[in-house]
């Protein structure tokens, strides 16, 4: 009998410790960002009144300065999320064809490709910030050498091209991880259902569409949502490269909220501003999670 | 997996080949850069056109990273933090691992599915709790200040990855231990540990390269500089107005080589676990 109970103990004890760490240091977090968003809090006063949705009022009346900078950020971070997707997705998903073409070579191809991946993302934002750099950079020589673009062009003059330049350097981290779960996805197709579908004479692009595509869709689909969450939050690379500037022109919510809380202390205006950026990232996801069970259904 | 060869015609072979190469330079390229740079005196970094390789191996940025960047204090804060995060993590991750797959519990299937749910969180909702929880326990500006939350946040993953390894374990081994009278200590200790021993080091190495350039909260919860980390210390790399690049990418090989080195050790189990783990 007590042997029983030893035993049904002994599962819980064995999760407990990581059950406390979590709870802890990302549960209870998670809780109290929230119920701060309702209060007027400060560090530096003993005073921290409740104030209900007054906080998120701020973020809501179309005239505030505040609420006109926090909404201009996001719209920023969806530009960033989106075009980022779209492109580490074309060239993560080129690029698992290309090593599954299986040439000579393709073996040390594939041994490089996590590279990017393996980089500590900061150091991609210096070696991008290098490489883009008005005087010393190798891309901007290379492009104003060929005279693609006038001789005192600059990736980080305007928004729009810094923006550019943070895109450039997150795909390159960003595409590999595409690349290897599309690739090993490929390896386990069954050769049968490809020998089949080459009997009936389909071109490469039948093939692709038709035998290939269905078959990776789920591998894609699971990437895409984790990319999307990795992307929407995405911190290191903009702050190094850009730091937001210039003039707030690539300030993504990340680097916004950090501001708020790290450089002006307002811990409320900060708790509440991640409290409604964390919703819209939620919003996305349930949204495209029904749009594609809708999809799904009808066919 | 190994497929036969398949036969091309010319032309498809070349744009293969040509896809190939860029795609290559595009991987290799800015770490190649990383290094030859910081081989590169100050004065030569500015040269146009760019030079593709360092004139002679100057070790001068790296002695400067040391001498005047203090990278070594940077480089024993990480060491500590990363160290002992992958261990605690690890260790503690092992345990939940075990629990959920290996034994039969209510909550078992909830914890772990909540364990995929904690993905979706993201750090900078965290940051604000975290810090005022830091300064209320003084950990402010303290290395634990870092170590707890990273263990909190890799914990998930870790375990999601280990819990894989102790699944291959096929049951005919369990039961014959059972059998043989081991109890369930016997059993972690015995029969399980020396057959996931791989998986659970791979899973440290995951672990390690996650800590091991974390940015966000070590930023915002450092800010005493002889207590930064190597991520956070490279942004200290200025010069009069601009980055001493040759100095900072001095301390990017130091930074990326650790990383580098244990991922080629443990690669295959990259490639394939991540994977694996992603379909699930």
């Amino acid at each position: 009998m007590k042997k029983r109970l030893d035993q049904k103990i002994l599962p819980y004890i064995l999760i407990a410790p990581a059950a406390i760490m979590i709870a802890v240091f990302l549960v209870y977090p998670m809780v109290r960002n929230l119920t701060l968003s309702f209060y007027d809090y400060s560090l530096a006063k003993v005073n921290r009144p409740f104030v209900g949705l007054q906080n998120f009022k701020t973020f809501f009346s179309p005239e505030n300065q505040q609420a006109m900078r926090f909404w201009a950020a996001v719209k920023r971070t969806i530009i960033w999320t989106g075009s980022n997707l779209v492109v580490a997705i074309l060239i993560g998903v080129g690029a698992a064809f290309l090593l599954f073409s299986n040439f000579k070579g393709s073996s040390l191809l594939k041994s490089f490709v996590l590279i990017p991946w393996i980089l500590p993302s900061v150091i991609t934002g210096f070696i991008f910030s290098l490489m883009m750099n008005e005087r010393a950079g190798i891309i901007t020589w290379l492009l104003r050498s060929t005279h693609l673009v006038d001789q005192n062009f600059s990736f980080f003059a305007t928004g729009g091209l810094s923006m550019f330049a943070a895109i450039m350097a997150n795909v390159w981290r960003a595409f590999p991880f595409f690349t290897l779960m599309i690739y090993a996805k490929l390896c386990t197709i069954p050769t049968d259902q490809v020998e089949a579908a080459k009997l009936e004479g389909t071109n490469a692009f039948q093939m692709f569409r038709y035998v290939y595509l269905p078959f990776i869709s789920d591998t894609l689909s699971s990437c895409i949502f984790l990319c999307f969450i990795w992307t929407f939050n995405a911190y290191d690379i903009m702050k190094v490269m850009t730091n937001g500037g210039p003039a707030d022109s690539t300030t993504t919510m990340s680097i916004l909220i950090q501001r708020e809380a790290f450089q002006y202390r307002s811990l409320s205006n900060a708790a509440t501003m991640s409290v409604i950026a964390f919703t819209i990232m939620l919003s996305i996801i349930i949204v495209t999670r029904l749009v594609k069970k809708i999809i799904v259904r009808e066919k | 997996m190994k497929q036969k060869p398949i036969h091309r015609s010319l032309g498809a072979n070349i744009f293969i080949y040509l896809m190939a190469v860029i795609l290559l330079l595009i991987i290799v390229f800015p770490f190649y850069w990383i290094v030859c740079t910081s081989f590169k005196e100050t004065l030569d970094i500015y040269v146009i056109p760019p030079e593709m390789f360092p004139k002679h191996f100057d070790l001068g940025n790296y002695k400067l990273a040391f001498s005047k960047y203090k990278v070594m204090s940077f480089l024993g804060n990480s060491l500590k933090v990363t160290i002992t995060t992958v261990i605690a993590t690890t260790l503690i991750g092992s345990l939940a691992a075990f629990a959920l797959t290996r034994m039969d519990f209510l909550g078992g299937k909830a914890f772990k599915k909540f364990l995929g749910m904690t993905q979706m969180f993201p750090v900078v909702v965290l940051l604000v709790p975290l810090f005022i929880f830091c300064s209320k326990l003084k950990m402010y500006n303290k290395l634990p200040s870092l170590i707890l939350p990273y263990i909190a946040l890799q914990l998930p993953v870790s375990i999601i990855l280990q819990s894989g390894y102790y699944k291959d374990v096929p049951l005919a081994i369990e039961e014959a231990a059972k059998l043989d009278g081991c109890n369930t200590f016997q059993m972690f200790g015995l029969v399980f540990m020396p057959l996931v021993t791989p998986g659970i080091v791979a899973t440290g190495v995951y672990t390690f390269i996650q800590v091991w350039q974390e940015f966000l909260i070590a930023s915002s919860l450092i800010t005493k500089k002889t207590m930064f980390t190597l991520t956070v210390g490279l942004t200290t790399f200025k010069g009069d107005e601009m980055n001493d690049w040759g100095s900072l990418m001095a301390t990017s090989v130091i930074i990326a080589v650790p990383a580098l080195i244990l991922f080629n050790l443990s690669q295959e189990f990259f490639i394939n676990r991540v994977a694996g783990s992603v379909k699930e």
